[in-house]
């Protein structure tokens, strides 16, 4: 294994204690991660019965840094065993599968995906809408037009499920049950009468945050459900509740390495926090200024550079990245010191970058030297539809004059890489025959392709009469690339299914007639295809009456060989037993149309990043993404749209994105988090002003959007081209303050 | 020699004794009707009355005939809990009166399962908020509650000690402690409301039996005159309730034989604990250890011998000396690889036993097991079994009666007989119950017959069959099939009418007894020749006749109660179906809606067809006693090999009778436990096994994760597997 000299370091010097790694994007994280367990191993520091526990924060990261250890095992001439990778969800898993008792679950709990997750939430929030309806409508002004009212209620309901799901997450980050937050509610306005100076009112948006909360985690509760975050809390309970238990893991794993700390929440800090308490061996591999996830996960930075800053640290850098071009590694670094040194918010400054982790290129002698060339370019369009149009196009004449050489357009938002995505449906449908882009913008094309399948197969089997879903079934199964090999083009196949008598074709009795109309004769292939086919899906409708999850696992078992595809199709499998378990009435057709939602991108399922479902950028492709689900993947050239002042700010007191126009302003969701973050930890002082709590929440997420801006900009190999609009949501634009000064441009 | 213990491995001969002594005793002249035989299950009955019918046999025979009241008797082969019910029924009036019942000269009602469960539910229904930190469907705290109050009566503790027992062995957050005296004041109202409306519940009736019965003069009088011999097979899977019956006879009674399997105890959710046995065994005059003959020195290579090494293994989690033996095979794929998917494990599996039939071995000889056998193997094993001509006989754990396809079709059969609940079947609820009832009938021509029914009635919902004669339909479904339709049609036409005339329609169970009867069990419907599907409507038949029983205890409708007394007992009045009186759709919403979730004791061990290959989860295989010349454990990975029932609120350790009140419950008992559970379950499986194991595994199971076992661990140290 080629191993930078800094990678070196970490792997042969370290032999136990804590140690902090901070690392830079493209520098190696995971090879080091991987061969610091193969030397662990390597150098007998694991018992016989104990393993090097391994922790990322991905699936697909799981059989990525297995598949190292496996190399570097191999290398050093050591047997394939004695380690373990988990993401931190499989993890908490297995601790609580260990002992359910102990964590308070019966043995047979389910974990809630976020699919199910999403729609409980919503649910949560409708019934919350509809027991305070009145409340509920006097938060709208008055005086609104028809129109303007409708549009009100509508953007009220979908921020009260926000409202909903932000309180949830922090508070199970913060460890409040429902009761406690309720206390917490309660407590203060108690201590408000009392102390009329030093009062912060309570802002209506936690009370209904909490009452969602509330009836959210009664759902999930009688349903014997945990949702992600339960199931970390759940594991933290198991091993406080009995400390011979945790010293048990911990003997079990008398390593700990975590990949991506950075994103580490403070459940998630917790578990791996008591799991190494026996030992102390404990070493975090980060880049705090990639942390991008913490308005999602409730993450933040903070945690993994306060583990840093602790006595008893060691810390290490991986500085070297041969990942980008020269050039772009130096807009990277400036982006960091400009921030750093010259943000016009001190406090901005001080949290959002740390100059502590600057890109280095790498030495000559390196085993991956950067690209040579670069190419970096801020363009400004008129307008939005200007902006969408010129990418598109450009994007598209690159794969097409480079095929061999990978794009991404980054968008801010869905919507915005939605545009995009119909300014280049467009421009294909002019190239027939070819692909010219892949949307990942909601669902990554693996689940996506999986749910598709899926959803046919299963509609076929809830209407096996109908010939039609049959030769629909067919055409999914060729386009995914599994099932009976057949040409999605022929179309004398299609012709020849839709003729034929189902009930002959698939399930011939013993004199029966053939089932195609008399008179066509089959080639050869054709009805080794079409026999192939009816022997697969006869199958499947004598599986039909199973329940469904068993239904799907038995479809996924025949067409399925990738571990990500099966994993993908179990989930799937789980999380459409719930939807027949809250709705008992439901038939295959509603699970056909529950994973068409998921097919066509109707329904979040996973919010991860794109590398989470094992997505890797094709040659010749543009991938049309977010730039948080851009994270940990590299492309030759990057489009970067939208790097104005509406999606990047700088300014905490000018109006940002999330305010509600119907709420004169207010954020409701953030405002809800943010007292509720007050309130439960003492963060922030009591007496301090709401007014404060909202420009502290605003500052920090003009940090969190320089970090996914750093991390836009290190996507690129080779070429970064950066756009914005001069006119945007009916006002005057410009392109981001941090992007302007680190490229010192002037308009 | 007169009262002996007999331990020894599954396969040594053990029972074989029994019968033999039992055909000794009535040979010599004993009264039949003296000896009583105890049996952990019904299924087991079949050989001690076959040796019983021989003993007559040779009476016949013989030209001297022997005292007719001997002819005339039998012996008492009765189960564990059976005889105990048995007796608590017999007795009931005259304990009654100070078991504190309100009314103790009514007929005590016994409720199933599913009745105790809904009572519970109402009664439960004040405390659900005192479980915060705790997660389960709220059956499933139910189903906790029903078992502490069973492990109270079997093992012999107060309810009242229910809490405390299960605080002091607890460690961790307060808050749980709050959850087990909420445990144990439901517990406690149930227990009330059951004396108050003399309703017994499993529970109850043991203590009945244990704290009533047992201590009565009169009762161990007429044990004393009634049972002078004593057979008991497989004592380790009693709980201490049964072995303090065992210690009574064994005081009084003039011989016995009692065996104990070992390994053994695999009834441990149902309250057996083995260690309590040693009490019956001190009482026995002798203990004798049958010997082994496959594990002696110069004894062939054998399961047996490799379920010992293996037990040893697991115990021991030392590293061993590899182990080689002729009576194991590792399965690999086609190309000698190890198996990474789930789906090649299964196809490695079928491919293998295909093999083992082609060349002679019959099917019933060989048993496939895994810990838990989820309806995608059975599904999986049976397809690829097909290309080698040979059927799957799945013998399933119990399962809440819901979940089983062929009550859903019930269900829905019985919504279209009754046209006055006003829930009709949608096309695709049809179809299933199609499928499901007509034999051989597949989806295809089911839907076609279900469009041709709603084409007919013109609505999406059907609240009725019609009959159909459509000329194409019947070209097109086939002649057989159309017939079937009809005369199913025929007959639910036929009841619907008679429904109609009268006020109140015939009882659920009775709608359905009869359609099973004259329907579903002719020929050409689906329990003609299906004796699993039948057992299944027996249990569903029985379940809605008991419900209807209890509840037609005119004091229990809620519309009855005063409504103090509800409050008292948490009962408010339910917008469900008691209200409208009609306790067959009662029955149906409950059972839909999942509060009948209960989990049952195992059925009976079906015998297997001899043309069919047995797939069974571990436990049960073991539970019913099965015996295999080849056994496949698939899923070998699998941490669910070691796995127990977890559940929070209730412990079969720390509420047993072995348990010292006060000590704590660490996580090295876990441990201890685990290990020797998959022990006893390993050398439970081996020891039932003549010719060879079979070990199968995909890195990915079925989920697509990987696991790591103990069971894999331990084979790993024998290097078994890699």
């Amino acid at each position: 294994m080629n191993l930078r000299p800094q990678q070196l370091d970490i792997v042969t010097m370290y032999t136990g204690g804590k140690l902090a790694v901070s690392a830079v994007p493209g520098s190696g994280k995971t090879q080091t991660l991987a061969a610091l367990a193969a030397h662990l191993l390597a150098r007998g520091l694991v018992g016989p019965e104990s393993e090097v526990l391994v922790v990322t924060f991905t699936n697909s990261a799981v059989d990525n840094v297995k598949a190292r250890i496996r190399l570097a095992l191999r290398d050093l001439g050591l047997r394939d065993s004695g380690f373990r990778v988990f993401t931190l969800h499989s993890l908490a898993n297995a601790i609580v599968r260990e002992r359910p008792d102990l964590a308070g679950v019966t043995y047979d709990y389910r974990i809630d995906d976020e699919l199910s997750n999403s729609r409980a939430m919503a649910e949560a929030a409708r019934w919350f809408i509809q027991q305070e309806r009145d409340y509920w409508l006097s938060f709208l002004p008055s005086g609104l037009t028809q129109q303007q009212r409708y549009q009100a209620e509508s953007q009220w309901a979908d921020d009260t499920a926000r409202i909903g799901a932000e309180v949830t997450k922090l508070a199970k980050h913060l460890r409040q049950t429902p009761a406690d937050v309720k206390a917490l509610i309660a407590g203060d306005s108690a201590s408000a009468d009392s102390a009329p100076g030093h009062r912060l009112p309570v802002s209506p948006f936690l009370r209904i945050g909490a009452a969602i909360y509330e009836r959210y985690d009664q759902v999930l509760r009688a349903g014997g459900r945990l949702d992600f975050d339960d199931l970390i809390w759940a594991a933290i309970r198991a091993l406080n509740n009995d400390d011979d238990f945790r010293r048990r893991l911990g003997r079990r794993w008398p390593f700990i390495l975590e990949d991506e700390a950075q994103d580490s929440t403070p459940l998630q800090e917790e578990v791996l926090s008591l799991l190494s308490r026996e030992h102390g061996n404990w070493v975090r591999v980060g880049d705090p200024n990639q942390a991008i996830m913490t308005t999602f996960t409730a993450s933040d930075v903070r945690f993994f550079r306060e583990f840093k800053r602790r006595p008893d640290v060691k810390v290490m850098p991986l500085t070297v990245s041969g990942r980008c071009a020269p050039e772009i590694i130096a807009l990277a670094n400036r982006l960091v010191r400009w921030t750093t040194g010259a943000h016009p918010e001190p406090a901005v400054r001080a949290e959002a970058l740390s100059a502590d982790e600057l890109i280095q290129p790498t030495l000559p002698d390196d085993p991956q030297r950067n690209p040579s060339t670069a190419r970096i370019r801020l363009q400004a369009f008129d307008n939005e539809d200007a902006e969408v149009q010129k990418v598109a196009q450009s994007a598209a004449r690159f794969v097409l004059d480079q095929p061999d050489r990978t794009c991404a357009i980054l968008a801010p938002t869905n919507y915005f890489g939605q545009r995009i995505v119909q300014a280049l449906e467009a421009i294909q449908a002019r190239h027939p025959g070819m692909v010219l882009y892949q949307d990942q913008l909601r669902n990554a094309q693996p689940v996506r392709d999986v749910a598709r399948v899926l959803a046919q197969a299963v509609r076929f089997c809830s209407q096996p009469t109908n010939m039609n879903a049959l030769v629909d079934l067919r055409t999914a199964m060729i386009e995914a690339g599994v099932g009976p090999h057949g040409d999605v083009r022929n179309n004398r196949v299609k012709a020849l299914l839709r003729s034929a008598r189902p009930e002959r074709l698939l399930f011939p009795l013993a004199d029966s007639e053939s089932p195609l109309p008399v008179g066509l004769e089959l080639r050869e292939r054709e009805e080794r295809e079409l026999y192939t086919l009816a022997a697969l899906v006869a199958r499947w409708l004598r599986a039909s009456v199973l329940p469904v999850d068993q239904l799907i696992l038995a479809i996924a078992q025949h067409l399925f060989a990738r571990d990500a595809d099966l994993a993908i199709a179990h989930s799937l499998a789980s999380s459409l037993r719930r939807y027949m378990s809250i709705h008992p009435d439901a038939h295959l057709a509603d699970v056909a149309r529950e994973l068409d939602e998921i097919a066509n991108n109707r329904q979040r399922y996973l919010s991860g990043s794109l590398i989470e479902a094992g997505f890797q950028p094709s040659k010749g492709q543009i991938t049309v993404t977010t730039m948080h689900k851009a994270k940990g993947l590299e492309w030759d050239r990057v489009y970067l749209t939208s790097v104005d002042e509406i999606e990047f700010p700088h300014d905490a007191s000018a109006g940002f994105r999330g305010q509600a126009w119907y709420l004169d302003g207010h954020d409701p969701a953030l405002e809800a988090r943010v007292q509720l973050e007050a309130l439960a930890g003492g963060l922030v002082r009591r007496e301090q002003a709401e007014a404060d709590l909202l420009h502290q929440a605003r500052l920090e997420y003009i940090a969190e959007r320089l970090r996914l801006l750093y991390v836009g900009v290190t996507r690129a190999r080779s070429d970064l081209l950066i756009s914005f609009s001069r006119r945007r949501m009916e006002r005057d634009n410009s392109a981001a303050l941090a992007i302007r000064e680190t490229l010192q441009w002037t308009a | 020699m007169s009262k002996r213990y007999l331990v020894g491995h599954p396969g040594t001969g053990k029972t074989t004794l029994l019968t033999d002594r039992l055909t000794e005793l009535v040979n010599s002249g004993v009264r039949p009707d003296r000896i009583l035989v105890l049996i952990p299950q019904e299924s087991h009955a079949r050989r001690f009355r076959a040796a019983f019918g021989r003993t007559r046999e040779t009476v016949h025979a013989s030209a001297e005939p022997k005292p007719r009241r001997a002819r005339a008797s039998a012996p008492e082969i009765h189960t564990f809990f059976g005889l105990a019910q048995r007796h608590v029924s017999l007795f009931f009036p005259r304990i009654a009166p100070r078991a504190g019942f309100a009314n103790p000269r009514r007929e005590p009602v016994w409720m199933n399962v599913e009745a105790a469960q809904y009572f519970l539910d109402r009664v439960a229904a004040p405390y659900v908020g005192d479980f915060e930190d705790l997660r389960m469907p709220h059956t499933r705290l139910l189903v906790q509650i029903l078992d502490d109050l069973n492990r109270a009566a079997t093992t012999g503790f107060a309810l009242e000690e229910l809490a405390d027992r299960l605080m002091s062995a607890w460690h961790g957050a307060e808050s749980r402690r709050h959850a087990y005296r909420a445990v144990q004041e439901i517990a406690l109202a149930f227990r009330r409301f059951c004396l108050q409306h003399t309703l017994v519940d499993f529970s109850l009736g043991m203590e009945l039996f244990r704290a009533h019965l047992l201590k009565a003069g009169f009762y161990r009088e007429y044990v004393a005159a009634r049972y002078r011999h004593v057979l008991a097979d497989n004592v380790e899977e009693a709980a201490p309730v049964i072995h303090d019956f065992l210690c009574l006879l064994l005081e009084t009674s003039d011989s016995a034989m009692i065996v104990e399997d070992d390994p053994g105890g695999f009834r441990i959710n149902l309250g057996a604990e083995p260690q309590s046995a040693r009490a019956v065994r001190e009482a026995c005059d002798w203990v004798e250890y049958v010997t082994d003959p496959r594990l002696l020195t110069d004894a062939p290579d054998s399961p047996s011998r490799f379920g010992q090494m293996l037990m040893q293994a697991i115990m021991e989690r030392e590293g061993r000396a590899p182990l080689r033996s002729s009576a194991v095979e590792v399965l690999r794929s086609a190309d000698g690889s190890p198996m990474r998917y789930w789906a090649t494990m299964v196809q490695a599996a079928a491919e293998r036993i295909g093999a083992l039939i082609r060349s002679g071995v019959p099917a019933g000889e060989i048993a496939v097991v895994a810990p838990v056998v989820e309806d995608v193997l059975r599904f999986e094993l049976e397809e690829r079994l097909k290309d080698h001509s040979v059927g799957v006989y799945a013998v399933r754990p119990s399962r809440p009666l819901h979940d089983h396809p062929l009550v859903r079709a019930l269900v829905t059969f019985a919504r279209l007989a009754h046209l006055r609940w006003g829930q009709p079947a949608s096309p695709q609820e049809l179809t299933r119950a199609l499928t499901l009832t007509i034999s051989e009938l597949d989806v295809v021509r089911a839907q076609i017959i279900a469009d041709a029914v709603r084409r007919s009635t013109g609505s999406a919902g059907i609240s009725t069959l019609p009959p159909l004669d459509d000329a194409v339909l019947w070209s097109r479904v086939g002649p057989q099939f159309c017939e079937r339709y009809a005369a199913l049609q025929g007959w639910l036409a036929q009841t619907a009418e008679l429904e109609g005339h009268r006020a109140q329609g015939a009882p659920l169970d009775v709608f359905w007894q009869r359609f099973v009867g004259e329907v579903l069990s002719r020929p050409g419907f689906a329990l003609h020749e299906d004796p699993d599907g039948a057992l299944v409507c027996d249990k569903l038949i029985a379940s809605a006749r008991a419900f209807r029983e209890v509840l037609e205890q005119s004091d229990l409708l809620p519309s009855a109660l005063p409504t103090a007394e509800l409050a008292v007992l948490g009962l408010g009045p339910r917008p469900d179906a008691t209200e409208t009186m009609d306790v067959g759709l009662a029955y149906i919403t409950a059972l839909t809606q999942n509060v009948l979730a209960a989990e049952y004791a195992p059925e009976r061990s079906p015998e297997v067809p001899p043309d069919r290959v047995l797939l069974v989860p571990a436990y049960t295989y073991l539970t019913g006693d099965y015996r295999s010349r080849h056994q496949f454990w698939l899923d070998v990975n699998a941490t669910s090999w070691h796995e127990r029932f977890y559940q929070p609120l209730t412990h079969p350790y720390v509420l047993s009778r072995g348990w010292r009140p006060g000590t704590r419950w660490t996580d090295d008992d876990e441990q201890r436990v685990g290990r020797e559970l998959l022990a006893r379950v390993v050398g439970g499986l081996a020891f039932r096994c003549s010719d060879r194991i079979y070990l199968a595994a995909g890195e990915l199971n079925v989920a697509g994760q990987e696991e790591s076992g103990m069971l894999a661990q331990a084979l790993r140290r024998l290097e078994i597997i890699g």
